[in-house]
């Protein structure tokens, strides 16, 4: 059973990173990369459980924080070309909200 | 006493998965049954989630494919491996991991799709995909 997860959690990651590699905008690639990491979360738990080494969920649990945290430093990047923007002082047109 | 505390955490900490021979009786069987449904068709919901992203037409809709993996396909994978874990640690480690994806996804989902509205890129209506055909819009 863990093995028929694994399969098709690898089997997915291999189809999110095509679309990753043929995204037509940013923003595709930046949902890819937001995927593979939710599937790679999923992919530390069922192999852990599949060798016996749920210890691995620690690994899992870490990785899900830095995935959201990663997700948002990339659109910042792209939003403002600048990680050290701040919005409240160095807009000075307002921008959109 | 150190060695005591040593051997106890280390038990707490690795304690590993309920072998199958932990689904003793009835009940026991009918939690085996509904794990291993749960773990496949959580399995299945991903599979589908990483079709989806494939053969949505444009980013949002690829979204709504990708909240699929997030909450079905890891609620079931997670619900089930719950299951057969029975109640350790690891149990908790899992639902702190569903905690984890449900509140930060849907985040991550709505700073995408602002972010990617603000850049310009529009949705595709029912008028669009009438309009031209599929080969046109870049991707198959």
């Amino acid at each position: 059973m863990y093995t028929i997860a694994s399969i098709a959690i690898l089997l997915a990651i291999a189809l999110v990173v095509t679309r990753a590699i043929r995204g037509p905008t940013h923003f595709d690639r930046i949902l890819a990369a937001n995927v593979i990491g939710t599937l790679a979360i999923l992919l530390l738990a069922t192999v852990g459980f599949l060798m016996g080494r749920p210890e691995w969920l620690d690994v899992a649990l870490v990785y899900g924080v830095l995935n959201l945290i990663g997700t948002f430093t990339v659109l910042k990047y792209f939003r403002h070309g600048d990680l050290g923007h701040n919005v409240e002082t160095d807009d000075e047109a307002g921008g959109e909200p | 006493m150190i060695e005591a505390v040593f051997a106890a955490t280390s038990t707490v900490v690795a304690a590993p998965p309920a072998p199958d021979e932990a689904f003793v009786g009835t009940t026991g069987f009918i939690l085996y049954v509904i794990s291993w449904v749960a773990i496949v068709s959580g399995a299945f919901f991903v599979l589908v989630g990483a079709i989806g992203l494939i053969r949505m037409p444009d980013v949002f809709t690829r979204k709504h494919a990708a909240s699929v993996i997030d909450t079905v396909g890891a609620g079931l994978l997670i619900s089930g491996m719950m299951l057969q874990a029975g109640w350790s640690i690891v149990t908790l480690k899992l639902a702190f991991i569903f905690f984890l994806l449900l509140m930060t996804s849907p985040v991550a989902t709505h700073a995408l799709a602002q972010a990617a509205l603000a850049a310009g890129v529009s949705p595709e209506l029912k008028e669009d995909r009438t309009a031209e055909p599929a080969e046109k819009r870049g991707d198959a």
